[in-house]
């Protein structure tokens, strides 16, 4: 009886054991199986994502065309790549005033901002899940300037051919930009003048906006590469616009009467590296009925509270001179540079013309507006800022620099390279 | 009363053979689809691999300053590869650099060594602006190809992306 139970069993076993083996083998293939499906999820996740992040570049590209750029249908789709695509959804508040209320589609929006989320896509349906999308806000810091240089009522001559040279540029092709702190940088240096632009011996390194009918001529000894914008334009209308445009010039019978009795106001302080020497200006309005005159080794301040939003304005009657080694508003170490906060306005009823006149070693933070504006720049200085003007006079023995985000090297200033930034920037949702 | 029995015979040759064949059967089965398997898993390897590496190489032309993206240490390799905003033809080498390198990654399977050979060839195009007549120098077009070879058969795996500057 129990040699008969016990027939079979060897049969028995074996289909067992088989039975275990097929069955860890068919969980091991389709473990195989399965890993083989999430590494083609995951090559698909990864061209998805690149192509999402992509995406929030070219939504990026279009709204520094257009702050107020929304896409048609409140969805924006990139060119195919292969079987990869980007959707990109986008809610644009940076012309409003009061928060977009969080929905469930999307979260809320402050007044200033952009919010975007781009999904990968692959054949056309979304990647699932987290991965495969991006999704941010962004904000928009104001550009330092809006023109370098800007020339209403004539032709600019931007230097003369007899020795003098004349540079204009926003960064230093090999260091990278460095901008002043909390700014983004500019990628040109742009000239904008009514009637076409001279330039000899003249590195422009950026555009010259004219109209397209007086082209600028780019005379021979000119070392930089000049780029003609023959873009077809309404005079003046910019393709970018800015916040923060080059204050006008005021003319001299607007500031007659308004200056104060003093005819010179000479900043002698020194030495400069005591701060308790320097001239410290506040916020508001000064009036100088002829010169201002930074002496050499000295220099000016700007109180904390003066800003762009909250400039210090400065009339002079006739011009502005900085000396060797002086300083305005760069060697600040408890305060960002802000160019934009200190602004020169000057009026020709003296001698005619304004002249700004910076020496060698001397840097000044600031705007220059005039109807008649004379550059007279000797030995290497530096301008962070801009300059307007009706006329521009050139000055056959000067050398005109506007390097308003130059790379100073060693030079005291905050030794920030933003290089390859984009204006647009993202934002910390903490910082919300 | 004393009764005496036969040891117990269980296995009889038939039982036996049927058993046998069946095992061998499955085994030589399991044994093929093993060997499927760690083929299948190497070549899942090669291709994680493959994603990784294209995806470091575009992550590290990213990283580089917008500016000098055109100055990365690269070489053009084949001009009549690529096609510049859709033309065919040879291309600037102001507007399209490369970067060709062999990476040796080692891999342990199965208590194994292998050695890989991923090829990398990273594109930088410029990408025409969205507005018309603007120099397209706001935006770059970011490719970075693995080619490598899956089991002597030549593959490749493509990332892309765009890359923004402001003009201003």
């Amino acid at each position: 009886m129990q040699a008969r139970h016990k027939r079979g069993l060897a049969l028995v076993t074996i289909l067992l054991l088989t039975t275990l083996m097929l069955v860890v083998t068919a969980c091991v293939l389709e473990r195989v199986r399965y890993a083989a499906r999430d590494v083609g999820h995951q090559e698909h996740v990864t061209q998805s994502a690149f192509v999402a992040e992509g995406g929030i570049h070219q939504a990026l590209d279009r709204l520094t065309e257009d702050s107020l750029w929304t896409p048609a249908g409140g969805e924006f789709r990139g060119t195919p790549q292969g079987d990869v695509n980007f959707a990109l959804e986008l809610l644009n508040n940076y012309g409003g005033t009061l928060p977009i209320d969080a929905t469930a589609d999307h979260p809320a929006v402050p007044p200033g901002r952009v919010w975007m989320r781009s999904r990968g896509l692959f054949r056309g349906k979304a990647i699932s899940g987290s991965t495969g999308q991006a999704q941010a806000y962004f904000a928009k810091p104001r550009p330092v300037f809006e023109d370098a240089l800007v020339v209403t009522g004539q032709p600019a001559a931007l230097s003369d051919p007899n020795g003098s040279t004349a540079r204009i540029d926003s960064y230093d092709p090999a260091a990278g930009y460095q901008p002043p702190p909390g700014y983004v940088p500019r990628a040109r240096a742009h000239v904008r003048c009514e009637h076409g632009v001279e330039a000899a011996g003249c590195f422009i390194d950026g555009s010259v906006k004219v109209p397209a009918a007086t082209l600028p001529v780019n005379a021979p000894g000119a070392t930089g590469p000049l780029v003609v914008d023959t873009t077809p334009q309404i005079p003046w209308v910019f393709r970018k616009p800015r916040n923060y445009p080059v204050p006008a010039f005021i003319p001299y019978e607007n500031m007659a009467g308004a200056f104060a009795p003093s005819a010179h106001w000479d900043v002698i302080h020194s030495p400069p590296a005591s701060p308790g020497n320097d001239l410290v200006l506040q916020p508001g309005d000064y009036y100088v009925h002829a010169s201002f005159e930074v002496l050499t080794g000295a220099r000016v301040r700007l109180a904390p509270s003066v800003t762009r939003d909250n400039p210090c304005k400065i009339y002079v009657g006739a011009q502005a001179i900085f000396a060797p080694n002086s300083r305005i508003n760069v060697d600040n170490s408890d305060q960002p540079l802000d160019p934009g906060a200190l602004q020169f306005y000057f009026c020709d009823g003296m001698y005619g013309y304004s002249l700004v006149r910076m020496e060698a070693g001397s840097i000044a933070a600031c705007t220059f507006a005039g109807r008649n504006l004379r550059f007279q720049t000797v030995g290497a200085c530096t301008l962070y800022g801009a300059a307007r003007c009706e006329q521009l006079i050139r000055d056959p023995s000067s050398v005109l620099n506007l390097h308003y985000c130059e790379n100073l090297g060693s030079a005291p200033t905050n030794p920030i390279t933003n290089a390859g930034k984009p204006e647009w920037v993202k934002v910390n949702e903490n910082h919300l | 009363m004393r009764t005496t029995c036969r040891p117990p015979r269980g296995l009889s040759l038939l039982e036996v053979l049927i058993a046998s064949t069946i095992f061998i059967s499955v085994f030589a089965g399991i044994a093929f689809a093993w060997k499927s398997n760690e083929t299948s898993v190497r070549k899942l390897q090669d291709r994680s691999c493959a994603r990784l590496v294209a995806q470091l190489a575009v992550d590290k032309m990213m990283s580089e300053p917008y500016l000098k993206l055109w100055s990365f240490a690269c070489y053009l390799e084949d001009p009549t590869d690529v096609r510049f905003n859709g033309a065919p033809g040879p291309v600037p080498p102001e507007y399209v650099n490369f970067l060709s390198t062999t990476i040796q990654v080692e891999r342990g399977l199965d208590a194994q060594q292998f050695q890989a050979a991923y090829r990398v060839k990273s594109v930088v195009r410029r990408r025409p602006s969205v507005t018309p007549g603007i120099p397209p120098d706001t935006m770059l077009d970011l490719l970075s190809s693995v080619y490598y070879t899956d089991q002597g058969t030549p593959r490749e795996y493509s990332v892309s992306t765009t890359l923004f500057c402001s003009k201003d």
